[in-house]
């Protein structure tokens, strides 16, 4: 079981529990958080409840949290339909090994029982901070308490808090990545062997994805698409091949094919669906990072609108080929991610709602509805070449490693295009006057 | 049923019609076998005890005491307590031929004929709704109409020195020895302090 | 789209008066609304019906457009020249209008707010540009 929490909400917490740490070593802090389940395997820190002077008591050389304090998140949570609370406390003088005290272990169990008598069902978390090491446990329905593995700190970067209670020291790589551990270190390595990386699109910026991640020591992907390989395709898709065509086999299939016949040391999982299935989005619940790789707006929407809500770090990846008349205009690639906090696709205005509508449209209809003059590309079969795709996985790819280990400069708001005629590469900002997000609520200003 | 009954029985709906709830139920009901009697209603006069109102209403023999709670307090509008599938702390009594209060009755799974018959009571019934109230998933009965939540706690055997009292809805902390006016079907919150550690 | 979403929206239009249900053609979805008042003089009749594409991606995306029974002329013996010719849906013959929002569609929009704005374009009759 894992815990995802934003930057935002994270840096509140450790300000708290660091004054433990900073200051004098013999006071406990503590600090109340509101948990939301989703699925089996995450729980999501939804908010925190920064105490006030009379909401924790350490004259007793413990901690002890008020019952007010845990009350005003418990009807706050249980109003929002949340899952259960979760309690940060510390050990002062804990510094890379802590676990839960026999007091702790003694008096927390008496408190879960209180709070299901008054919020039935609820389940609860708890963790104990050392100086630099954490524990974790969670309280499910029915169930004793059960170990936590890791927590997940998404924003600009991405961190990975281990919750075993001691500093896991990363086990010695392979050797196949000797020669990439300048730039992604054992502990970074470790990281992205674990994450579960879903890739939604296996088209010709896909199935490079999914090699490259693969290459960098990525140990669990998943592959989403339910298209099957065209004739069209073979200049851009990696390992297809006319008899792919011929017998009109899955994109997905292909990339697992591949996976197999040159075995690394990661597991590939491939799905034959689309992300706009209800039952197809619900298996990304446990999934710690999100690739697109698309190019219809709707998918997009739906996969925008899935991390946002669920704190989920996401890349999204395009190539484009300007044409005007018959002459080459640009050729550019883009990667641009989103976290918790930040902008979304819908803010940058890389999602088309008018596009959605016609993608939504049966065949004969939209052909009507671009006759009116709507959206006249939509149905065109855009140019595509394997080496632009590759401009734009090949970044990604770096800025995936860029998460674990930061090496990229982090100013602006990490929406990155490349462009190939001009020869240049920019930061982009956001371009619209002072509006709301309708979905994600992030204020953006005209940049 | 209660059909079949009487055409098989033709003298029972004149015998039901000119039943006196003062006096009980007469012989010839008694007579009929315990299958018979299920089914039958029969008319009884029915209160909230310590409201002077009677209302009168069927009842059918068979019904458990438990099952007549709830139709009396239905007639008045109310609701027994706790809720289902608890069991009543509400108490039911019934009037012996002399018209005194008696009970109340303790089996609740028994047929009310049965109670009827055995204390030769009148087809009269009067149900005590009691001042019952909850904290977290416990219900009780409050001695009085005013207590403090200290004695609250206590009465549901919680550490007053552990435990905060609150209104079901409410955020901040009951005063500990401050009277609440108490009402029936209130609910309390009592939560704990979280108590954490390294020693 | 989901299910409940579009019977929870076609009965807020049939609420708000209108005769509105949902058809199926070619495996595309569509609104129709039979006897909308076209609110204006400039047209031979007084009802019209009326139907409207429902993309799959409904809410997200959202609607525009909408087509009009061909029968609908202005006075002047003429079609009105936003209504284009558009082929045989549903067994009836219709025009298509291209009539679009001044702002994007958001959630609050529904049925029964894009039934409004199609009655915009009959309200204003022959001003209609």
């Amino acid at each position: 079981m894992i815990i995802r929490t934003s930057e935002i909400i994270w840096t509140q917490i450790d300000q708290i529990l660091n004054r433990s740490f900073n200051q004098n070593r013999t006071l406990e802090w503590g600090i109340i958080g509101v948990v939301e389940k989703l699925g089996d395997e995450v729980f999501l820190i939804r908010e925190i409840f920064l105490p006030t002077q009379k909401d924790l008591d350490q004259s007793e050389g413990g901690l002890i949290f008020s019952s007010p304090y845990i009350r005003r998140a418990q009807l706050w949570a249980q109003r929002q339909g949340k899952s259960g609370l979760v309690f940060f406390h510390t050990h002062p003088l804990a510094n890379d090994q802590v676990s839960f005290s026999w007091f702790d272990d003694t008096q927390e169990p008496l408190l879960i029982k209180n709070l299901r008598e008054i919020w039935p069902g609820s389940e609860h978390i708890s963790i104990v901070v050392g100086k630099n090491a954490y524990k974790g446990r969670v309280y499910l329905q029915g169930e004793r308490a059960q170990d936590l593995m890791k927590l997940y700190v998404i924003g600009r970067t991405i961190k990975v808090i281990s919750l075993f209670g001691n500093r896991v020291q990363p086990p010695m790589p392979s050797h196949i990545f000797d020669r990439a551990k300048e730039v992604t270190s054992a502990g970074a390595l470790q990281i992205l062997k674990d994450m579960k990386i879903a890739i939604i699109g296996a088209g010709g910026t896909g199935c490079l994805m999914v090699e490259l991640l693969r290459r960098a020591g990525c140990g669990n992907l998943l592959l989403i698409d339910d298209d099957i390989v065209e004739d069209t395709n073979l200049n851009r898709l990696l390992f297809a091949s006319s008899t792919d065509v011929e017998e009109k086999n899955k994109k997905v299939s292909v990339a697992l094919r591949a996976n197999d016949q040159c075995v690394l040391e990661n597991k590939l999982e491939i799905i034959d669906g689309n992300v706009t299935n209800p039952s197809v989005l619900h298996k990304l619940s446990g999934i710690d990072l999100l690739i697109g790789c698309i190019d219809k707006d709707y998918p997009r929407y739906v996969l925008n609108d899935f991390a946002v809500k669920y704190f989920m770090p996401y890349v999204d990846l395009g190539s484009e080929i300007g044409i005007a008349g018959e002459k080459l205009q640009s050729l550019d690639a883009r990667v641009t991610y989103v976290y918790p906090g930040g902008p979304c696709l819908n803010c940058r205005g890389l999602i088309d709602h008018e596009r959605i509508r016609l993608e939504g449209l049966q065949l004969q209809e939209r052909r009507r509805h671009i006759g009116l003059g709507y959206c006249q590309d939509i149905d065109i079969k855009q140019p595509a070449v394997m080496e632009l795709n590759m401009r734009a996985a090949s970044f990604a790819a770096l800025f995936i490693r860029h998460l674990v280990q930061p090496f990229l400069d982090q100013g602006g708001e990490m929406d990155f295009r490349e462009s190939i005629t001009s020869m240049t590469i920019k930061k982009v900002g956001l371009k619209s006057p002072k509006m709301e997000c309708a979905v994600c609520g992030y204020k953006y200003n005209f940049v | 049923m209660e059909k079949v009954i009487e055409q098989e029985f033709r003298g029972i709906g004149k015998i039901i019609e000119s039943l006196d709830m003062e006096e009980g139920l007469p012989e010839e009901i008694l007579k009929i076998s315990e299958q018979e009697i299920l089914g039958l209603k029969i008319p009884f006069k029915v209160s909230i005890l310590s409201n002077d109102e009677f209302k009168v209403i069927e009842i059918k023999l068979s019904d458990s005491v438990k099952e007549v709670m709830h139709i009396i307090a239905k007639e008045f509008h109310q609701k027994l307590l706790p809720p289902e599938p608890e069991q009543p702390l509400d108490q039911l009594f019934y009037y012996d031929r002399h018209n005194n209060i008696m009970g109340p009755i303790t089996d609740l799974a028994a047929p009310i004929w049965e109670v009827i018959t055995q204390h030769h009571a009148r087809l009269k019934l009067s149900l005590k709704l009691s001042l019952s109230i909850q904290v977290n998933a416990n219900w009780k009965i409050a001695p009085k109409e005013e207590m403090t939540p200290r004695a609250i706690l206590q009465l549901f055997d919680l550490d007053d020195g552990q435990y905060s009292l609150y209104h079901l809805d409410g955020s901040e902390p009951l005063p500990i020895d401050t009277l609440v006016k108490l009402h029936r079907g209130e609910r309390f919150v009592a939560l704990k302090d979280g108590k954490y550690g390294g020693r | 789209m989901e299910q409940t979403l579009m019977l929870k929206q076609l009965s807020e239009a049939v609420a708000g008066g209108f005769n509105a249900c949902d058809r199926m053609e070619n495996g595309q979805l569509y609104m129709l609304v039979n006897g909308v008042p076209t609110l204006n003089k400039d047209w031979t009749i007084a009802t019209v019906d009326m139907l409207i594409s429902v993309p799959n991606t409904y809410p997200v995306g959202g609607l525009d457009a909408f087509y009009i029974d061909s029968a609908l002329m202005l006075h002047n013996g003429q079609k009105h020249p936003r209504v284009q010719p558009a082929p045989n849906i549903l067994g009836k013959s219709w025009g298509v209008v291209s009539w679009h929002y001044n702002k994007p569609w958001s959630f609050s929009d529904t049925f029964l707010t894009h039934i409004y704005h199609c009655q915009d374009f009959l309200r204003k009759g022959s001003r209609s540009n």
